[in-house]
């Protein structure tokens, strides 16, 4: 574990110098862009922006600037707020964590679920239906899925809100709560479904194989109910590739919920990461790239010490 | 004779296949009285472990089915009991052990939870009396130190000490019967007898009645009160064992006995310093008819053999053989 951990730092700091230097090899140069939103943008101006922001320092010096000010935990300003971008990602690091983390209950949960389902009998219906609605899950874009729900459930059948985060009205308590689930669901499930498709596929398979096991027999013999010997003898072993998968996975679904964010007009991180992107907004883009950065580390440790509690073969004194 | 604990009756099993069904069991019949031994014996895909399977109601489904006859649990017809009533006799009534000690338990419970599980699926007690008798069990098959054993998982055992948490899971709700399926045949040696001599002396402090399946006619012989011998689906010989094992009448038993190995024996036949064997392969199930299956690996076949319709020809009381020459004396 120690040295998962002295690896993961590794490859934050790689991100750190890989995404500094990468964006500044992208097209585009933010002072004129900033001066274009001040009104004018005549040579002095541009090179008074460019004074003001370090831009015209030398790059490997606005390397180390940039590094040494990460390390104290300031993430610089963003060009186009003015505030810092510590700040601004907190703010919006919640929605989007929100968005992520019930997008995969529904995924992991849902898709796991039918897979098992499916795989009690491999050439039932039930097991084609769970088929074909994985591939088509798996094939349709997410903002078109989006859009289609927004239609579908915000305006011919006006059940769930058409965007945001929050009705304007709504404030403390349980009521906000309740208001901010209410217009979770149609997000998370655009974001869900995608994903669910490839864990029903994952635990189906999984499944099949520990199904056939001898000590699913040991346990019919035992005499155990059906249930408890799908989920109970079943899953808790067939459920560890999808313990993988979901490690595997996590980065896909953060860039997925950029989209849906977008659809959905989700105050979130993906949201923000795009428009800074379009704004040139250096300094937003690099402090939301290395927050992802240390989100995907961090889940996957999380997975991978959910994966080592999960099979007791993983943890040392194993003979095997 | 008391009345049999289990009569299996004429009991067939098919099992689907891409070319049409095929019986795997074919008119099968046995008793088991209290306490008493039973040895199936025969080769792989003879229907031993499908017969045990069928007792169980673990046929595997959606494939295989039991397509006729009755297995009657102190007169109870087991083929026809619902699917809650099974449960409460597998693994209580009735349990078993299998032939895979290393892969027969779930890799990620422990030892004691799995075998707390069949305390609690069949009994109300508490927690504690739970965890008495896991380790009082496991204590009784020679595991030492039960109480921490018991907090290890599969992986962490031999596969003999397994193979003992497996007896341990099969007794600890005291059957009726105990179905011992090759329990062990996946061991080495050494530790074959040991796990024999453990179900054998457990067996006696219980009264359990075992059906052991195996293919080693030498430790069928050794342990049986009874034999049934049995070939491509069905009971070919039966019998107390000594008349099974010294009085075969049935070429394929015969063909079995000869092929224990046996050290003066050896020494014996030294100039050809092979075992005997029987000739040819296990027939294919799909080709065959009313007819005696072994025919065509049979030295004593002749052509009234290939015509005759196979029934159980009985040669005392107790002795039965499917074979039209045993009935005349000539195999005899």
């Amino acid at each position: 574990m120690k040295q998962k951990l002295f690896f993961a730092v590794v490859l934050v700091c790689s991100v750190v110098v890989l995404n500094f230097f990468l964006i500044r090899l992208a097209p585009g140069d933010p002072a004129m862009t900033l001066a274009g939103q001040a009104g004018g943008a005549d040579a002095e101006t541009l090179e008074e922006i460019r004074r003001t922001y370090g831009l015209d320092r030398p790059l490997a010096e606005q390397f180390f600037v940039y590094a040494g000010k990460i390390l104290t935990g300031d993430l610089g300003t963003s060009y186009y707020f003015n505030l810092p971008v510590s700040g601004l990602i907190l703010e919006r690091l919640f929605p989007t964590l929100l968005l992520v983390l019930s997008s995969l209950v529904i995924s992991v949960g849902l898709g796991t679920f039918l897979g098992v389902l499916a795989a009690r009998n491999p050439r039932g219906p039930l097991s084609y239906i769970v088929t074909a609605v994985a591939l088509g899950g798996y094939s349709v874009p997410t903002f078109w899925l989006g859009q289609m729900l927004i239609l579908a459930f915000a305006w011919y059948v006006p059940i769930f809100p058409v965007d945001g985060m929050a009705g304007l009205r709504v404030r403390g308590g349980l009521n906000q709560i309740v208001d901010v689930a209410w217009h979770l669901v149609l997000p998370a499930l655009t974001l869900g479904v995608a994903f669910m498709a490839q864990y029903s596929r994952v635990s189906r398979a999984a499944m099949l194989e520990v199904l056939d096991s001898d000590y699913i027999r040991t346990a019919r013999a035992k005499g155990a109910s059906e249930p408890a010997v799908l989920f109970v003898h079943g899953l808790r072993n067939a459920i560890l590739p999808v313990i993988t998968l979901v490690g595997l996975q996590l980065g896909q679904i953060l860039s997925g919920a950029v989209l849906v964010e977008t659809v959905f007009n989700w105050p979130g991180l993906g949201r923000l990461a795009l428009d800074s992107i379009l704004r040139r907004d250096y300094p937003t883009i690099l402090g939301i790239l290395l927050a992802s950065a240390v989100v995907v580390v961090v889940i996957n440790l999380a997975t991978e010490a959910i994966y080592r509690s999960a099979d007791p073969r993983l943890r040392s004194g194993g003979r095997h | 004779m008391t009345e049999p604990l289990l009569a299996v009756e004429n009991l067939c099993v098919d099992f689907a296949t891409r070319s049409g069904p095929v019986r795997v069991l074919n008119d099968v019949s046995f008793t088991l009285a209290p306490g008493e031994t039973l040895g199936i014996v025969g080769e792989s895909g003879c229907g031993k472990s499908m017969t045990s399977l069928a007792v169980m109601g673990l046929v595997p489904r959606p494939n295989g089915r039991i397509a006729s006859g009755r297995i009657l649990f102190r007169g109870e017809d087991l083929v026809r009991a619902p699917a809650r009533r099974m449960r409460q006799i597998r693994g209580a009534a009735i349990s078993m052990i299998f032939q895979e000690p290393m892969t027969s338990l779930n890799p990620i419970f422990t030892v004691g939870r799995q075998i707390a599980e069949a305390i609690r699926l069949h009994e109300d007690v508490s927690k504690a009396e739970v965890r008495n008798r896991v380790v009082d069990v496991l204590g009784r098959v020679g595991i030492p130190d039960p109480a921490r054993r018991a907090d290890e998982y599969p992986h962490q055992l031999s596969g003999g000490m397994r193979q003992r948490v497996m007896i341990a899971m099969a007794l600890v709700c005291r059957p009726q019967i105990l179905i011992a399926d090759e329990p062990t045949t996946a061991l080495d040696v050494t530790v074959q007898a040991q796990i024999l001599d453990l179900i054998l002396r457990l067996q006696q402090e219980e009264n359990t009645a075992v059906i052991l399946i195996s293919h080693d006619m030498g430790v069928i012989s050794q342990v049986s009160d009874r034999v049934m011998v049995m070939y491509a689906g069905r009971a070919i010989e039966k019998g107390p064992c000594r008349d099974v094992v010294e009085a075969s009448a049935h070429p394929y038993t015969r063909g079995l006995i000869a092929c224990i190995p046996d050290i003066d024996r050896t020494e014996r036949m030294a100039e050809s310093d092979r075992l005997p064997t029987i000739p040819g392969i296990v027939p294919d199930l799909r080709a065959l008819g009313e007819t005696c299956a072994f025919a065509p690996r049979c030295a004593l076949a002749d052509a009234a053999c290939e015509a005759w319709k196979v029934a159980p020809i009985r040669l005392d009381d107790a002795h039965v053989a499917a074979c039209r020459k045993a009935a005349r004396g000539i195999v005899a």
